[in-house]
């Protein structure tokens, strides 16, 4: 049997497999993204937050994803809910940094110019800061997306389903068609979504800007 | 009217920015604070629109105390125009020109008479160039679209600080002509930062020479040149003299 029939014969399983690996993803970076821009924010505002919460952050990366995900079992047990809870730990670094960097890196001038003109902290925040952070900030989230692609793999030993699914079965059954069923559709949804928030990406850098970063800044302010 | 009474500002560390400044601008009227990089001029100004707040002393806008405004409410009060010009990239002119003016609580429809009306003033044809990004303007017309968003909300006063010090010694001469011209119009009370000399003897109605954080001198421009008060002042106005004899004996030579 061929992997294309393989595939045509099993395409109920992979496609609940899919299915559940994209709403783990999409779930877990749904929660990620809101936590994360806010603990940026909030960030900018207290400075002296930033270096424990982005250390904390970058520490929990360095654990391995399957430990990550083990660890999650005594907490809260098996199922969907450790594996959500790992995947958010798991990309939230990106996201964070993102978010304040993005804004610490707006050009001062501007913000002196926002704040010297009688812009409210929430008003700087929501016409200078933000928009100019949010193409930064977007990138981030297309990076945790495609950590928590990944990482949603091996959410499966913990019963939380997924493309993992697949695979894992196919390791124990050592067979390769099964194997390929759960990697390459993972590999494709990585590089689908990581297309089409690149696209978004550079739909937020507005007009004009967008031409002259392209071309390189050149010309004098 | 702007008044300064007895001003200090140390920094946290000890810098003294700024030593018993006494000074007034009154309604309508030009005032150049020149000095030398160091000399307090920025610091005094930004303690007007409380970007910088003294660490003595008062400081008294339109007959209320500075700390008793709320500086929210007071900046918008005030125009202000930076040397970096700082328009925001992601708006449009028309959106640079009219944000106080959405900050005010304007509706869109109402601010585009006025976003018209104020790119006149400073000489940006509006149809061509209200809906062009900063980026693709030459640093001489973002700086009048700088002067333009300062405008905008009607503000009776208006500080600039080195506004025209990033452009080009041609340039920055039409934009210096073209201020003569509007401050004729507007008639608001303007205070004008720059290191130049030069600059503030043709914009100033009075010029204010400061030096280490004090004020050397404030009078007009006639005066300080008939009567320095110290030093320093004649020093600044005797490099000006050099290079004007300089030209002066270059153009009677030529006429010769």
């Amino acid at each position: 049997m061929n992997f294309l029939e393989f595939v045509y014969e099993r395409r109920n399983d992979i496609l609940t497999s899919l299915t559940r690996h994209i709403w783990l993803t999409a779930v877990s970076v749904g929660i990620v993204t809101v936590i994360g821009v806010v603990l940026g924010i909030t960030m900018v505002r207290y400075r002296r937050m930033a270096t424990p919460v982005l250390g904390a952050a970058g520490m929990v990366q360095t654990i391995p994803g399957i430990a990550l995900l083990g660890l999650m079992i005594p907490i809260f047990g098996i199922g969907v809910i450790p594996a959500i809870v790992a995947l958010s730990v798991y990309a939230a670094l990106p996201i964070i940094r993102n978010t304040y960097t993005g804004i610490i890196v707006v050009d001062p001038a501007l913000t002196e110019a926002g704040i010297g003109m009688g812009m409210t902290n929430r008003q700087l925040l929501m016409l200078v800061q933000l928009p100019l952070a949010l193409p930064v900030m977007m990138a981030g989230i297309r990076t945790a997306t495609v950590i928590s692609v990944g990482v949603a793999t091996l959410a499966s030993p913990i019963g939380a389903g997924g493309l993992g699914d697949q695979i894992f079965q196919g390791i124990h059954m050592v067979d390769n068609n099964m194997i390929f069923a759960g990697a390459i559709p993972a590999a494709l949804l990585a590089l689908a979504l990581d297309g089409s928030l690149g696209l978004v990406e550079r739909k937020l850098t507005p007009g004009s800007y967008r031409k002259r970063r392209k071309a390189g800044g050149s010309e004098k302010p | 009217m702007i008044k300064l009474d007895n001003v200090t500002k140390t920094y946290p560390g000890g810098v003294q920015a700024i030593r018993d400044l006494s000074l007034r601008m009154d309604v309508g009227e030009t005032l150049v604070l020149v000095g030398t990089s160091g000399s307090g001029k920025t610091t005094a100004l930004k303690m007007i629109n409380r970007l910088v707040e003294p660490s003595s002393g008062h400081i008294y806008i339109e007959g209320c105390e500075a700390r008793d405004w709320d500086p929210i409410k007071l900046r918008r009060r005030i125009g202000y125009v930076i040397q970096s010009v700082g328009l925001f990239p992601h708006m449009t002119v028309a959106e640079n020109v009219s944000i106080v003016l959405r900050l005010l609580g304007y509706q869109n429809s109402d601010t585009q008479a006025r976003i018209a009306e104020v790119l006149d003033m400073v000489g940006l044809e509006p149809d061509e160039y209200a809906f062009r990004y900063p980026q693709e303007l030459s640093g001489g017309q973002q700086q009048r679209v700088g002067v333009a968003r300062a405008l905008a909300a009607d503000p009776p006063i208006i500080l600039m600080d080195e506004p025209f010090g990033a452009l080009d010694p041609i340039t920055r001469s039409s934009l210096q002509r073209e201020f003569l011209d509007l401050k004729s119009k507007i008639r608001k009370t303007i205070v004008f930062v720059t290191h130049d000399i030069s600059e503030a003897v043709i914009l100033g109605d009075r010029i204010a020479v400061m030096h280490s954080g004090m004020l050397e001198q404030v009078a007009s421009p006639k005066e300080l040149i008939s009567s320095p008060a110290s030093d320093f002042v004649v020093e600044l106005f005797s490099r000006l003299q050099f290079q004007l004899n300089v030209v002066r004996d270059l153009l009677t030579e030529a006429t010769e």
